[in-house]
Formats: structure tokens, C-alpha cells, sequence
């Protein structure tokens, strides 16, 4: 019995494991296994024993070369052996000892294949642009889309170890409340303090907020920066370092004097040109005097969503404005992000945070039922966009997948009319391996060019994306070719070039080479193997475009259905800008003097219809949800509903064309010192008085004015605040006059003709008021819808795009199977039709090679698609997943393509005179 | 395995020899050797004018088994390296005859008038060529 049969003969030990030996036992794993079995002990001891001799005979360099030229050997021969192992048991007939040509090595052969491949590419024009246009488009694509989740998702958060910071958010346990995030000032001190599992924790709070900046004592230019508010603690979370002076310290978590703020890198550099002095400087913000104490580092990111990864931060931070002791706890305005211990989980610290928060409830019963939840920072930030993102990248993959069947197709049709070549190749000794390596080789340069190109194309497409969806894709800003980018589209190439190379190369290397020589090149014709694969590619093709077609259908839908939400109010030639009064010179109460008098002169301009003012205007994202008590029906502590709450001025319904459905409007009754009244919408009368009359009803409510009573004196239409997918919540108006007023408004002007012509005359009505108030964010109303349906129409057009583009890939595909088809079986048809085939026998012949696999790959799109939309349900509106119309629609109209991709080839098929064909080989 | 090829086939369907397969050959020609052994050998006779690597070798010897030129011989510790069984492989008749007919094709090839002259313009140059 041989040794190796006998199982107690005792293997040979192995070689000594140095790492590198290791390596190499692993990457012999290329070879087959009972190559392996045989040779593996003694390959890897020669390995060995060649590496330690390189290493004596020329050091480091010379190790480093065996090596190069041992993993050179390994893979060129592991591929060769593989090959040769596949056709041995097909009793291989070319002998394999045969010296090629140059006798050259593994590394140099390879370089041999490139320029082969080159020169074929460039030997075929057709084919190479079709090729590479499909390549550079699907790449293309994929690396500009892979740029956005990367920037936006793959990134981590620019802090000091981000993973342990997380976002404390405090929610309304009451059912059918939107999940805000918003705390208060006391809320959060007091869980602060109490909790252990937190090693910081901070408040921040910016809604777009500006304040205006003059340098110095009464000079300079007042300019209009974006501020906002931090507590010292979101300094000790994030880990942010000064690069000048200091931040603000524990102490200054306090309004009121000295007055000191942090500017950014930006402001400093822009506005006091770098000035190493400016620490201890001091500068009007909203016409307050403040110190600077510090200036930020250049790469510091304001934790919200749309400054997290933008060029655009806040300019000026101030600490933060409420009084721990006096501030009320419902009023929620305020973010916060804390940082966890070493070794807490973020479920530990949640259940903590929730036992606090329980507490302070029964200590402070009035409140309503509040919670604590926590959520990963970088859930909380970036966590929105995922959905869409991921829909985005599985999109566009399957267009590459379909670019990627389109080009196997192509390779194989090429690959079967060079089946003489390769056989004569092969008779003149070439091994099996080297012809697969030689079409591997091909396949990996088209396939490396085109995503060159493809790549060149994501550069241009990523900058297009972020002019042009700037609002949309905040998380995306900084989107660029990156390392991790680049080695994603590489990946991509080479995953692609061997995708389709192996499957032409495995057809076209396989048959009896012999035979080959024998026969004519279009003898018994299509290899039967190489049909089919092309059929199952077809099936693949149309199935994708299947899915795709219907996903964009469904977005199509859903968007057509949101632009034609009525948003509650007339937002044509409206504009709007916010002010803002400097808190020193318009104390409590007087701010309402100057608002009267800027609707009063602002109406009376020429070209303006309507003016008016509110705390906050529907769509801006801002909300300010209170606790009220209904009189008729006391809700009991812990359960006190919230309303939103608004405060406008009379002309404001008016304005924005919000029609009354019950009572009165505000008028001039409603003044100072008369008796409170409140307008509610139809949400609130149907929420709290279903069913009953609520005007004279009354109710109080916490907030600015706690425990006012106001009596209901109009009802008025539902306006869409939260956006155009979102419906109503329960609204109640007062009257500007009869509540202290917010220091920032923002005021509405209805315009006879184009409202942006009024800005200017606005702009002096008001300065002409107060010169150091100025005006910021003037947008018209209309642009405020556009932008909210900016996201969703980004989304369906980009997904729209690829569909498309699927689709036409798919044509192509079809036409080119049986365009190819037809070609190859000229004379076949030419002797049906000599023979007296009907034309419905010849079309149910040709049709049979696309409409078939066309027909079976609907089917099994429309069972993907079943599937696969209900990842889509949080990106519908009106629509659901399954939409029947959209499930019979796009497949007809797929069907319809694939007939249409038809008819040029099986035109040319009909023509065919059977004369001609026969006597055509 | 494939069985080797019948001992009347054609050698010359083989030839010309790969360089490493034909050193392999006149190893075994020497006598039985393993696989280090081969190595080393060969090392010596070309003085590195052979490439040598574990995968080319093991490749070649593996299409020799299965052609016939070589085969396994039994498996015994090696005296001159440690104590562990190697697999020793040794020439077959038919590799024998391979490699008669290389040789001969070889000297042929040296015998005719171009390469003759050749090797005297070189020699000129270099008296110790021989």
C-alpha cells in the first residue's frame, strides 16, 4: 500500500511556523485540495527555506523580493493548476509541457496579456464604447452615490470618542405626540446633576437663530452672524479644545452679566483678522456689551443635524439664558447631549435617566407625562437619512448589476465568435490557463478603464449634487473622493471586471478546442450553453429593471400626491423676515409699540395687500407645544394635554388667506388689557370639543403666561405646520397685543404683484423704526413649500433617473441577445424559411429568445418587488407599497420595452432571403 | 490520478522540454531524489539559471507523474536533512526516453553551422567558454 493511502503511516510533520510560512500554507488554499494534500508540506518548507536564504544572502530586500516572486508563482501556477485540474478528467489532448514563446516569468507574461487586451479593445470599436459607456455610467453612479453615504453615514462624528456620546431626549409618553426632542433648561439640571452614568452632559439651542454683531463700543458695521447657545457642558461632552483663550466654565451657565461669548475660527479669521488679541475684546451682540473669552478650534461641528458636517456653523456662542431657579419647566426649547461612562451602556443609562425624570414628575405633578430617551449622537444626527440612502446605493447597485449582465452578454457573443481563435491559440501550445488569464486580463482592463472614466464622471456628478441639493443633503456636505471612496470604486472595477470576465471566459475556454478547428465558425452554431446563459442574464436584466421601475414608480406617485397637498394657508406672493429686538432697549411690554407701528406703515406701502406677524409660521420647523387645562373637561395632572402655541398679530389670518370657519377674526377689541381671547383651528375643536360648539368655551394655559384664562371667540382652517405629509395638530392664536411679545417675530407681507420688489421699501420702513434693527432671512412663502418637498423631490428624481437608465440598459440587452442571435443563425432561418416557415413560425422562433426570459423575469420582479417595497413604506405618502395600479402598469410597460428592443432584429430576421443565407457560409 | 500514458507513446509530442523539467530529469537520471534534493541539485548544476520557485516546481513534477516520465517512490526518512519521511520520486523508462530525445535535439541544434559560428565568435572573447 502507498504511503499516502495508508492511514497509520504518520504525516510528516511541518514546516517550522514562521508567520510567513503560515501566509503561504493559507494562500495555498488556491490550489486544489488534492494538489495540496500531495505538495503542501514540502511547498511551504521549500518557501521557507528560500525566504531565510534570501534574507542571508541580501537582507530585507532581497526577503522582500522572494516573496514577491513566490506569491507571483503561487497565483499564476494556482490558477494554472485549477484550470488544468477542471479539463484534466476531459482527458486534456495538448500537451502541457510545451515552452511558451518567451520562456518569460509570471510578471511579465501578465504585462504581455495588458497590451494583448489593449490592442483587442482598440481592434473593436463598437463594442469597447458600448462597453465602456455602460461601465463609466454604472460606476459612475455607484461611486457618487457611495461618496454620499460615506460622508454621510460612514464618517465618524468629529468629537473626541463620538461612540459614547449620545442624545437625551425628552418625550411626551402621551400617545400621538410627535417625537420632539426638545427639554428644559430645569428639567435638565436636575437630571444632570442626579445622574451617575453621564460623565457630561450640555444644553444647546439654535434654530437658525442670528444676533447682530458690532465690534467694539458703538462701532463698526452691525452684521448679522448665526449665534447660538451652549452650556459649559457641551464642551466637556464633546471634548472640544479652544484654539484661542478659553470656553465657558460651569459658572457661566447663567444669564446676566459679565456677559461673555466663544466666536468661531471662521469669525476670526473673516471679521478681526486673526487678531492674537482678541481674547478679553469686547463686542455689541444684540446690543449688549460681551467679552470674548475664546475662540473655537477650525474643525469644531455644531452637533445639530444641518451644521454637522457644513462649512456653515454658528459664528458667535453664548451661554446659555435661563435661570435655573425662575425658568419654567415646559418651557422646552433646548437640546441636550451627554457623555457616558466608561463601561455604562446606554441602556443602563437610560433606565437611570428615566427613574430621575419619574421622580421629577411626582415632584412637580403639573407637568405632563415626560420620559427620557436616549439615542447614539450619531443615530440622532445622521440616523435620518439612512433610509434613503440605503435605497439610493441598492438602486443604483442594481443598475450596475444590469450593466454588469449587459456586458457579460456582449463578452460571451464575442467570446463564442472567437472560439477559433482560441482554439488555434491553444493548438499552438498555449495552456488553458494562460487563455484565462489572457480573457481574466481583458475583462480587467475594460473594466478598470471604464471606471476611471467612471470616476472622473462621480467628480463632476458630486459637486452638481451639492450645488444643487443644498438643503437636502446636509448630512452629505464634504461628500468628496476619499480613500475609503476610491479603494469602494476599485473594489467595485475589479469585483466587476471578474464578474463578467469569468463568466465569457468559462464559456469560451471550455469547449473541445479540436472540434473547433474542424468545423466552420457558425456551423451547428450558438454553443447551446452560451444561449442560455445569455436567456438567464435576460431574466436577471429585466427582473432588476422590474423592481427598479416600480420603486420609482411609487416615489413618482407619492410626490405627485405631497405637491398637491393644500398646505392650509395661500403662500403666493408672501414674503417673510424675521426680527429681532435687542432685549436692552425694548424691555418687557414694549416691543408690541413697535410692532403695531411696522404693520401700520408696512400696510400702507404701495404694492402691499396684507401684513402680519406670528412667534413662528407654519412649516419653519420650529414648534412650541404647551399644557393647557380645558374648563368643561379638566384633564387629570399627568395627563394634561398639550396645543400648540401661537401668537399673531390681527392681520396675520388675513395674510396668509387662512379662512374662518366659525366666529371672528382678531380685531381691534382685542387690544391690551381687554379680555383674553383665543382663536383655535379646527384640530383643537375636534381634539378637545367633538362634536360641540366651542366658541365661548374656555381654557388656560401654561407657558408665557401661566394660568391665563382665555375665552374661544373663532375657529380657523387647519394649516399643515409640520410639514405637508405630517397632518394638523391642535393650534390655539393670541393676539399679539395681549401677551408680552417674543423678541423675534417674523412678519408676513402679502404683495399685489412680485413680493420680492418690496424687501427694499421693507428694509427702510423698518430701519426708519430702528436703524439698528435689522432684517434677516427674507424668503418668500413659496420658497418655503419648495423646500419642503426639496428632499422628497431630490429623492424620486434620482431614483427616477436610475430606473431609466435600468431600463435602457435592459433594451439594449434584449436587443443585443437577439440582434446577435439572428446573426449567428442566419442560415438556420434561411432553410426554415426555404422549407416554408410561416412568419408567425419564425417569430415565435425569435421572439422565444427574449420574450420567454423576458416574460419569466417579470414575473420574478414583480415577486422581488413584492417583497423588497416594503422597505419604502417610511418614504410614501398616499400610497402604499403594494400599489395595485403601479404592479400591473410597470410591468406592461416593461413588457412593451422588451417588445420594442425586439422588432429591429426580428425585422432584419423576416428579411432574411433564404437564397442569400444559404449560401452565406 | 491519471494513469501515465502507455510506454510506446510518442516522446516527441513532448518536446521541447520546459528548462526546469528537463533539470529534473537529469537529477533523477543520478538517481532517486526528493523534492529538496531536486532543488538543491539543481541549484548547483545550472548556478541559478534556472528559476526555481515551489510552485512551478511542484506543478511540473505533478504533469510529470501524470504523463509517466516520473514516479513516486516510497517514502523514508532522509539522511542528509532531518528525520522526516519525504517523498522520493524517481525516472521512469519512458522519462528516460524524453530526455534522450531532448538531449539529441538539443545537440542537433547546437551541430548546425549558424550556431556553431556563433559559439566561436563568443569563445574569441571569452577562452574560458568551452
Amino acid at each position: 500500500m502507498r504511503p499516502e493511502d495508508d492511514p497509520m503511516a504518520p504525516t510528516p510533520a511541518g514546516p517550522a511556523p514562521g508567520r510567513l510560512a503560515r501566509s503561504y500554507r493559507l494562500l495555498l488554499h488556491l490550489y486544489p485540495a488534492p494538489f495540496r494534500r500531495r505538495f503542501g508540506d514540502d511547498m511551504t518548507e521549500l518557501f521557507a527555506d528560500r525566504c531565510s536564504e534570501a534574507r542571508r544572502q541580501r537582507g530585507r530586500a532581497g526577503l522582500v523580493l522572494a516573496c514577491w516572486r513566490a506569491l507571483g508563482d503561487l497565483l499564476g501556477q494556482a490558477a494554472s493548476e485549477r484550470w488544468v485540474s477542471h479539463t484534466a478528467l476531459r482527458g486534456a489532448r495538448s500537451p502541457r509541457l510545451v515552452r511558451p514563446a518567451t520562456g518569460a516569468s509570471f510578471m511579465s507574461t501578465v504585462a504581455q496579456d495588458v497590451r494583448y487586451a489593449l490592442r483587442g479593445l482598440r481592434n473593436q470599436p463598437a463594442f469597447t464604447a458600448v462597453a465602456g459607456l455602460t461601465l463609466t455610467l454604472g460606476i459612475g453612479a455607484n461611486t457618487t452615490i457611495f461618496s454620499l453615504v460615506e460622508a454621510a453615514l460612514l464618517r465618524p462624528l468629529p468629537y473626541a470618542t463620538p461612540e459614547r456620546l449620545v442624545r437625551i431626549r425628552s418625550v411626551d409618553l402621551r400617545e400621538g405626540k410627535s417625537d420632539s426632542a426638545n427639554i428644559s433648561g430645569p428639567d435638565f439640571l436636575d437630571l444632570a446633576r442626579a445622574s451617575r452614568s453621564l460623565t457630561a452632559a450640555g444644553v444647546h439651542g439654535w434654530t437658525g437663530g442670528t444676533a447682530t454683531l458690532t465690534a467694539g463700543a458703538g462701532g463698526g458695521e452691525p452684521e448679522q452672524v448665526p449665534a447660538a447657545r451652549v452650556s459649559s457642558g457641551i464642551f466637556t461632552a464633546l471634548g472640544t479644545q479652544p484654539a484661542l483663550g478659553r470656553l465657558f466654565g460651569p459658572d457661566e451657565d447663567r444669564p446676566g452679566p459679565p456677559d461673555v461669548v466663544v466666536i468661531s475660527n471662521g469669525l476670526w479669521q473673516r471679521r478681526f483678522a486673526a487678531d492674537p488679541r482678541i481674547v478679553g475684546r469686547t463686542l455689541q451682540v444684540n446690543g449688549t456689551t460681551a467679552t470674548v473669552v475664546g475662540v473655537l478650534p477650525t474643525d469644531f461641528r455644531f452637533p445639530e443635524r444641518d451644521t454637522l458636517r457644513s462649512a456653515h456653523q454658528p459664528d458667535v456662542l453664548r451661554p446659555v439664558d435661563f435661570d435655573p431657579k425662575a425658568s419654567s419647566r415646559s418651557g422646552r426649547y433646548l437640546h441636550a447631549l451627554g457623555r457616558l461612562r466608561q463601561g455604562v451602556s446606554l441602556r443602563t443609562a437610560e433606565a437611570e435617566l428615566q427613574a430621575i425624570a419619574s421622580h421629577l414628575a411626582r415632584q412637580y405633578p403639573d407637568d405632563s407625562e415626560r420620559g427620557v430617551r436616549l439615542a447614539g449622537l450619531a443615530d440622532d444626527l445622521v440616523g435620518g437619512a439612512r433610509p434613503v440612502l440605503v435605497l439610493l446605493l441598492g438602486a443604483v447597485s442594481c443598475v450596475l448589476l444590469i450593466a454588469c449582465a449587459n456586458i457579460a452578454n456582449l463578452l460571451l457573443a464575442r467570446g463564442t465568435a472567437r472560439r477559433s481563435e482560441l482554439a488555434v491559440r491553444a493548438a499552438l501550445g498555449a495552456a488553458r490557463g494562460r487563455l484565462l488569464r489572457l480573457l481574466l486580463t481583458e475583462s480587467l482592463v475594460l473594466a478598470l478603464a471604464g471606471s476611471a472614466l467612471g470616476v472622473a464622471l462621480a467628480v463632476v456628478a458630486i459637486r452638481l449634487l451639492a450645488a444643487w441639493g443644498q438643503g437636502q443633503l446636509p448630512h452629505a456636505a464634504g461628500a468628496g473622493l476619499d480613500g475609503v471612496v476610491l479603494s469602494y470604486s476599485l473594489a467595485l472595477a475589479l469585483g466587476t471586471g471578474l464578474a463578467f470576465g469569468l463568466a465569457s471566459a468559462h464559456q469560451s475556454a471550455q469547449p473541445e478546442l479540436g472540434d473547433d478547428l474542424r468545423r466552420g465558425t457558425s456551423g451547428g452554431g450558438v454553443a447551446p450553453r452560451a444561449g442560455a446563459a445569455r436567456r438567464v442574464l435576460v431574466v436577471a436584466e429585466v427582473a432588476l429593471s422590474l423592481v427598479l421601475l416600480i420603486g420609482a414608480g411609487l416615489l413618482i406617485e407619492s410626490f405627485w400626491r405631497l405637491q398637491r397637498v393644500d398646505p392650509g394657508f395661500s403662500p403666493e406672493r408672501v414674503v417673510a423676515f424675521e426680527l429681532s429686538l435687542p432685549v436692552a432697549r425694548y424691555p418687557e411690554g414694549s416691543e408690541n409699540r413697535f410692532y403695531e407701528r411696522l404693520y401700520q406703515r408696512a400696510a400702507a406701502l404701495p404694492g402691499v395687500e396684507a401684513v402680519g406677524g406670528a412667534n413662528m409660521l407654519p412649516l419653519s420647523g420650529d414648534y412650541s407645544c404647551d399644557g393647557i387645562q380645558i374648563d368643561d373637561h379638566p384633564a387629570l395632572p399627568g395627563k394634561i394635554p398639550c396645543a400648540e402655541a401661537r401668537s399673531v398679530s390681527m392681520g396675520y389670518f388675513r395674510t396668509l388667506r387662512i379662512p374662518l370657519a366659525a366666529g371672528r377674526l382678531f380685531d381691534t377689541r382685542d387690544a391690551d388689557g381687554s379680555a383674553p381671547v383665543a382663536l383655535i383651528n379646527r384640530a383643537m375643536a375636534r381634539r378637545f370639543w367633538p362634536g360641540e360648539n366651542p366658541l365661548g368655551r374656555t381654557f388656560t394655559y401654561e407657558g408665557r403666561e401661566q394660568g391665563n384664562r382665555r375665552r374661544i371667540v373663532g375657529v380657523v382652517a387647519d394649516l399643515r405646520h409640520f410639514g405637508l405629509d405630517r397632518d394638523a395638530e391642535p393650534e390655539f392664536y393670541t393676539p399679539q397685543p395681549q401677551q408680552p411679545s417674543y423678541h423675534t417675530m417674523t412678519v408676513v407681507v402679502r404683495a399685489a404683484a412680485d413680493p420680492g420688489r418690496l424687501l427694499p421699501a421693507l428694509r427702510r420702513t423698518v430701519a426708519e423704526l430702528d436703524p439698528l434693527v435689522p432684517l434677516f432671512r427674507p424668503r418668500t412663502l413659496s420658497e418655503t413649500i419648495a423646500s419642503d418637498v426639496a428632499a422628497p423631490r431630490l429623492r424620486t428624481a434620482i431614483l427616477a433617473a436610475f430606473a431609466a437608465l435600468a431600463l435602457l440598459l435592459a433594451m439594449v440587452g434584449i436587443y443585443g441577445v437577439l440582434s446577435f442571435t439572428v446573426g449567428q443563425r442566419t442560415r438556420e432561418i434561411g432553410i426554415r424559411k426555404a422549407l416554408g416557415a410561416s412568419r408567425r413560425d419564425l417569430l415565435r422562433l425569435l421572439l422565444s429568445q427574449t420574450m420567454a426570459p423576458a416574460l419569466v423575469g417579470i414575473a420574478l420582479g414583480l415577486a422581488t418587488a413584492a417583497l423588497a417595497t416594503r422597505a419604502l413604506k417610511g418614504l410614501l405618502f398616499g400610497v402604499a407599497p403594494t400599489d395595485p395600479m403601479l404592479f400591473t402598469v410597470a410591468p406592461a410597460l416593461l413588457a412593451a420595452a422588451a417588445l420594442l428592443a425586439s422588432y429591429l432584429p426580428t425585422r432584419r430576421a423576416a428579411a432574411i432571403e433564404p437564397r442569400v443565407a444559404l449560401q452565406s457560409e | 490520478m491519471k494513469p501515465p500514458l502507455p510506454p510506446f507513446a510518442d516522446p516527441h509530442r513532448l518536446l521541447p522540454l520546459k528548462p526546469l523539467v528537463l533539470e529534473v530529469l537529469l537529477s533523477l537520471l543520478g538517481g532517486e531524489r526528493h523534492g529538496y534534493g531536486l532543488v538543491s541539485d539543481i541549484a548547483e548544476r545550472s548556478g541559478g539559471a534556472v528559476r526555481i520557485e515551489p510552485g512551478n516546481l511542484y506543478r511540473s513534477l505533478r504533469v510529470m507523474l501524470d504523463l509517466g516520465l516520473i514516479v513516486e517512490s516510497d517514502r523514508r526518512p532522509a539522511p542528509d536533512l532531518d528525520d522526516q519521511r519525504r517523498r522520493y520520486y524517481r525516472i521512469t523508462p519512458f522519462g528516460e526516453l524524453v530526455a534522450t530525445e531532448e538531449a539529441v535535439r538539443l545537440r542537433a541544434l547546437l551541430s548546425q553551422a549558424g550556431v556553431r559560428r556563433l559559439l566561436d565568435h563568443r569563445a574569441a572573447f571569452d577562452p574560458g567558454l568551452d
